[in-house]
């Protein structure tokens, strides 16, 4: 397996006026290809400050991210926004689906920031929509879905640009336990389709679905 | 999906508040069309409707230029008179030099019997053609002197029909021999009978109010009007070219403010836009966060937003158009009601440049309220937006 991720020593430092809060601390680590990780923690650890780093939205304040063997913190911003459009996949904890958009719309939604969109398919997105059981509502609007359901669009969104990881921050968090499990473990398939996956979740019974766990606690890594 | 699909689908999200600002839009746009229509046809159908009129000058008691204006276009009244000798004076200067020459005598006349004011007109008949060359009669001239052309108005408020007699109180009854179809200026109202008989009904004898003169050759004009200005004393000469200036000046204070009413408008619906995309923003303002994270650049962003404020505002200058053209007729009466004086002529029509105008005009007013909250959104923090 290859490395995906190469994290090295990075912190993280927000001021709060004349506080320094250090949400991340030294922490290093490597994410290979096809690696599905769960990342947990208590609340205020720094697990979703560890995924938007991995997911490019920011930037560590000391240390290193390599992706793909690319330093990230030497990118632009223009090319941190091809990286994310291209590579990485994100879920949310609430969705954000757009709610005048239908099914098939929201998920296609990358597409529209995708220079290379014409090289989708149709057969792409309805294999996408079949495989994640939602192809009969795919023209059904987001006000007209379940929040598993809802879940499973942020997914295929996820999965559109047919990203190299998809990161996933809470994504069960407003999910009854028999729909988390089923979104955990759809999630744990994409693994199978050559895709990484990195979970951050509280929740510890579902963490241990994941090959790896990756424990966070006050910013550095416990276990 | 496009970008243009995706400004539909976002537009139509928030469906009462953005066709309230929709109808700010639209109503700022059917103004402004209408306006400026109304005062580009202003000058050209006043210019057709003067030149219409087949007369170069108009010889009246000298005053004020506007009084005269008013006279030659709608028949109002000047409290002055000339002496008929003037016209056999102007005849004897100008010899040859006239083609058509036709005094007139404009005055008020109390009708207590029906309880208002009959506004006649005394004109020699042969000139009509000459002066009102635009107006439809039903019947024919007067040709006696008992005999009396009506205006629209005064036949419809009395239910008049040719062949019958027409009161002017104790001074006499008068066969209706002609209706002027509606001209929708002052003639409606007004009674026209020959001129020796108004002469003689008002106790005029030998007075005129006017003398329109058509020249042979236009050319000289401003030869003429010096000579006879020189020549006969206690006249006053106004050229259609005069005439046309001073109703423009008449008209233009109104011109002007109506003008300004539609700017205000404009800037109330623009400043409308603005608010309704900052509000957008405030809301939106997660799910901005989550496009950014799924790699929507900054400019695409800003695209977003700004095509959603232009959308919006190219919808409501477009059916701004189309509704100032649909409402053309009763948008001009109303425009009217507040004007000293329109020309005949249908004001509000379609004007190709004027509409690709107006649309490009619309289009500006989105990019300048869509500017600011799109600028905005465009510095979203993704981070920021996400965790809300």
């Amino acid at each position: 397996m290859t490395k995906l991720y190469k994290i090295e020593n990075i912190s993280k430092i927000y001021h709060r006026g004349s506080e320094e809060v250090k949400a991340l601390n030294g922490i290093s680590f490597s994410i290979e290809t096809g690696e599905f990780v769960a990342i947990t923690g208590p609340s205020g650890s720094g697990k979703t400050t560890l995924l938007h780093i991995l997911g490019c939205l920011d930037r560590p304040t000391i240390g290193e991210v390599l992706f793909n063997n690319r330093n990230v913190g030497k990118m632009s911003d223009k090319e941190l926004d091809n990286l994310r459009r291209e590579k990485i996949g994100f879920v949310f904890q609430q969705f954000y689906l757009l709610p005048g958009l239908t099914v098939y719309e929201n998920i296609t939604l990358p597409l529209l920031f995708c220079r290379k969109a014409k090289q989708f398919e149709k057969d792409y997105i309805d294999e996408i929509l079949n495989y994640l059981g939602i192809y009969n509502r795919k023209n059904h609007k987001p006000k007209e879905l379940s929040g598993g359901e809802m879940q499973r669009v942020a997914i295929g969104r996820a999965l559109i640009n047919k990203p190299d990881v998809i990161l996933a921050d809470e994504p069960t968090a407003n999910l009854d336990s028999q729909n988390s499990l089923k979104i955990f473990e759809l999630l744990k398939s994409l693994v199978n389709k050559g895709i990484t996956v990195v979970v951050v979740t509280h929740n510890n019974e579902l963490a241990e679905l994941a090959f790896r766990k990756i424990k966070l606690l006050d910013g550095k890594i416990i276990e | 999906m496009s970008f243009l699909e995706l400004a539909i689908k976002n537009l139509t999200r928030h469906k009462i508040r953005n066709c309230l600002t929709l109808i700010g839009i639209i109503s700022a746009v059917t103004a402004l069309y209408a306006i400026l229509s109304f005062n580009k046809s202003f000058m050209r159908n006043l210019y057709v409707e003067l030149n219409k009129t087949g007369i170069h000058f108009m010889v009246v008691p000298a005053g004020c230029p506007h009084e005269v204006a008013s006279l030659v276009l709608h028949g109002s009244v000047i409290p002055k008179f000339l002496p008929e000798t003037i016209e056999s004076a102007i005849r004897e200067k100008l010899g040859e030099g006239i083609e058509v020459i036709s005094p007139i005598l404009v005055y008020q006349l109390p009708n207590i019997s029906k309880q208002r004011i009959d506004l006649i007109y005394g004109i020699e008949m042969e000139n009509i053609k000459n002066l009102k060359p635009w107006w439809t009669i039903k019947g024919r001239l007067p040709e006696k002197n008992d005999e009396i052309l009506v205006g629209y108005e005064i036949a419809e408020h009395d239910n008049l029909k040719t062949g019958q007699l027409y009161s002017l109180d104790n001074h006499g009854s008068y066969k209706v021999v002609g209706i002027i179809e509606k001209t929708s200026s002052k003639d409606d109202a007004f009674v026209f009978l020959p001129l020796k008989e108004a002469q003689r009904l008002l106790n005029k004898e030998k007075a005129i109010t006017a003398i329109g003169i058509k020249l042979k050759e236009v050319s000289k004009i401003n030869d003429i009007v010096d000579y006879l200005s020189k020549e006969i004393p206690g006249i006053q000469i106004v050229t259609i070219n005069q005439i046309l200036m001073s109703i423009a000046s008449l008209a233009a204070s109104a011109r002007i403010l109506s003008l300004s009413i539609v700017t205000i408008a404009i800037l109330i619906s623009t400043i409308s836009v603005l608010n309704v995309f900052l509000m957008t923003l405030f809301e939106r303002t997660q799910e901005i966060g989550m496009m950014r994270a799924i790699g929507a650049s900054k400019s695409h962003v800003f695209r977003i937003i700004i095509e959603e404020a232009i959308m919006l505002t190219t919808i409501g200058g477009l059916t701004g158009i189309l509704i100032s053209l649909v409402l053309s007729s009763t948008i001009e009466r109303f425009v009217k009601s507040f004007m000293p004086y329109v020309p005949q002529g249908k004001m509000i029509v379609f004007d190709p440049l004027l509409a690709i105008s107006c649309f490009i005009f619309t289009i500006f007013l989105g990019i300048l309220a869509g500017f600011y909250p799109a600028y905005r959104a465009m510095k979203v923090s993704p981070i920021e937006a996400i965790k809300g």
